[in-house]
């Protein structure tokens, strides 16, 4: 659907010449909701307004639907830009016309007569949600309101594509469910190919069936959304996992409650981490059953990406040695990551941070 | 009715002498005014929305183009008044046929306010969001689409606001239009007012002048409520 290949982007100020994009490669199937994540200056935004050439590439193809857009005359352009609706961060949506105004300019020049254009409007605004808001002007609405009315615009023209840049961002957690909701209706009830722009890892978690990373122009990571969660390679990938998972969070928090750590020398700290089917079993049950190993839950967090639950827990392992080894095998034979965390001053702060040197458990 | 009249003619003999002249002088005025504004509004629009379009990151970038007409702007706005309607003699009388009178002083007035006006709009076109135009550009617009859909309906407001301070300024110029013999209230002024030693009249065409502004002012107001949302 979306073939981006080798693309370079760079900007010439007076002193030097900014590499927006590196060499970013990035195929992206039709249907697929692809995320693309980084933090601000990464060059997502960039990157994301190749696809529809808003910026032209200094190197690379972009190939959206089987048409080269590098290749076409400007007015061929405009034509397959019709196909690629694009919402943006802070709605874009024009102070002088209605609500209805908005959807209708992107139908100027559409062959529809103005009667079937009436119906589209009122249709598109029916399908996000704001049938009763047409005669109403931007000012007069909400954030999340805008946004329906940007995406009912965006989609005006039947697009098969539909890019999202940071369109959550500039939005309240509740609406931005919201908005994210109805991308994957439209995802799922027209097939839309929808490409996400976005700094928040929840954002992808939410809506994303596939992600890339990236990071002072390049891309450092991407894959399967469940993979990418549950085995993330770069360092980046992980820092945003565990900020999405909340992992982070908890293990500072801990660090500040030593008491919760309060350890004797039966006890470890250790996180596991679980994929799909375990989650099913009930594990700390059976450790104290077979084991006789008891279980003091920390923290938990299961997120369900895709219908696939993703489990982390910080838990604190009781028993002897050798009950405790036996316990880690258990949970490894179920497929669940065991990493042994450790509570350790630095410089007068205390973190709680994965065991480095190899030691039994 | 004979009372008010009498009592005019004690703290302005003059003006009570000359209605006709008042009049007409305020006809003149009024008719450079809004001849003036009519023909420079449009050469001024169409010269502002090419500075936005060819600037820097505008939808049909031209630099060179940009940086000409910035030059000629520049340069014309440097010349005062009143020797431009001197030096543009000879355009005048290939134009309108003389060099003297109402008609003729036009040209120097809308030689005069062009630059003036067509900065205000590049200004004005320049407040319009460039989200608003990246997200037409998305949608597909052409270039006139987007001119006349984007940048002068989104700038309308602003585009009402520079004009009302575009036509007080111009109706500054015309009070200086008496040196080609175009006449108004600036050279009732002078001519009467001021060399006759007749203070009433500089008062009266004063007065006069400020009322076309305020009611310009007035207009300006009501149309940039009508035109925000």
């Amino acid at each position: 659907m979306i073939d981006l290949k080798n693309i370079d982007v760079h900007f010439n100020t007076k002193e030097q010449v900014l590499h927006a994009v590196r060499d970013v490669s990035i195929h992206i199937n039709q249907g697929d909701i692809f995320g693309i994540v980084g933090y601000s200056g990464a060059g997502k935004s960039t990157l994301v307004r190749t696809i529809n050439l808003l910026q032209r590439p200094a190197n690379g193809s972009v190939q959206v639907n089987g048409q080269n857009l590098l290749d076409l005359t400007a007015k061929e352009l405009r034509q397959a830009r019709k196909k690629i609706g694009m919402i943006f961060q802070h709605f874009n949506l024009m102070n002088s016309r209605t609500v209805a105004g908005n959807v209708h300019y992107a139908l100027r020049s559409s062959n529809l007569s103005d009667e079937e254009k009436k119906i589209k409007v009122a249709d598109l605004l029916k399908v996000v949600g704001l049938a009763d808001k047409q005669d109403v002007y931007p000012s007069q609405l909400s954030g999340g309101q805008k946004q329906r009315v940007g995406i009912a615009r965006a989609l005006a023209n039947d697009p098969d594509v539909l890019l999202c840049d940071e369109a959550t961002s500039a939005l309240d957690p509740k609406t931005t469910l919201s908005i994210l909701e109805l991308l994957k209706k439209l995802n799922e009830e027209l097939g839309l190919t929808i490409v996400v722009i976005t700094h928040e890892m929840e954002v992808i978690k939410e809506i994303c069936n596939k992600v890339a990373v990236m990071e002072d122009g390049s891309v450092v990571e991407q894959g399967n959304i469940v993979s990418i969660f549950t085995d993330p390679k770069n360092p980046l990938t992980q820092e945003f996992i565990n900020t999405a998972t909340h992992i982070d969070q908890a293990l500072e928090k801990l660090a500040r409650h030593p008491s919760l750590l309060n350890l004797n020398r039966e006890d470890v700290v250790v996180r596991l981490s679980f994929v799909g089917e375990s989650t099913n079993e009930p594990l700390i049950a059976r450790l104290y059953s077979k084991f006789a190993v008891t279980t003091n839950i920390l923290y938990g967090d299961i997120e369900i990406l895709h219908d696939t639950p993703i489990g982390n827990l910080i838990v604190i392992l009781s028993g002897s040695a050798a009950q405790r080894s036996q316990a880690v095998h258990f949970l490894e034979s179920q497929n669940v990551t065991v990493q042994q965390l450790e509570h350790i001053q630095l410089a007068k702060k205390s973190k709680v941070v994965p065991l480095i040197r190899e030691k039994v458990i | 009715m004979n009372r008010v009249l009498e009592y005019l003619e004690t703290i302005a003999p003059n003006v009570v002498d000359i209605p006709d002249r008042i009049l007409e002088s305020t006809w003149q005025t009024i008719y450079m005014t809004l001849i003036a504004a009519l023909i420079a509004g449009t050469i001024g629009i169409a010269i502002g929305v090419i500075l936005v379009v060819t600037n820097k990151r505008g939808i049909l970038e031209k630099l060179k183009l940009y940086n000409k007409l910035e030059q000629v702007i520049n340069t014309s706005r440097s010349v005062p008044f009143i020797i431009m309607m001197a030096l543009l003699a000879p355009i005048t009388r290939s134009i309108v046929g003389t060099t003297i009178g109402t008609t003729a002083a036009l040209v120097p007035l809308i030689a005069g306010i062009i630059p003036f006006y067509s900065r205000q709009v590049e200004n004005a076109l320049l407040e319009v969001d460039p989200g608003i135009v990246e997200a037409a550009q998305s949608m597909g617009s052409s270039p006139l689409e987007i001119i006349f859909g984007v940048y002068l309906k989104e700038g309308l407001p602003s585009l009402v606001r520079v004009s009302a301070v575009s036509i007080i300024n111009l109706i500054g110029l015309t009070t200086m239009a008496g040196v080609v013999g175009g006449g108004g209230l600036g050279d009732l002024a002078i001519a009467r007012g001021y060399n006759r030693y007749q203070m009433d009249i500089t008062i009266v065409s004063t007065l006069l002048i400020m009322l076309i502004v305020f009611v310009t002012q007035w207009i300006g107001r009501v149309l940039i409520r009508k035109t925000s949302h």
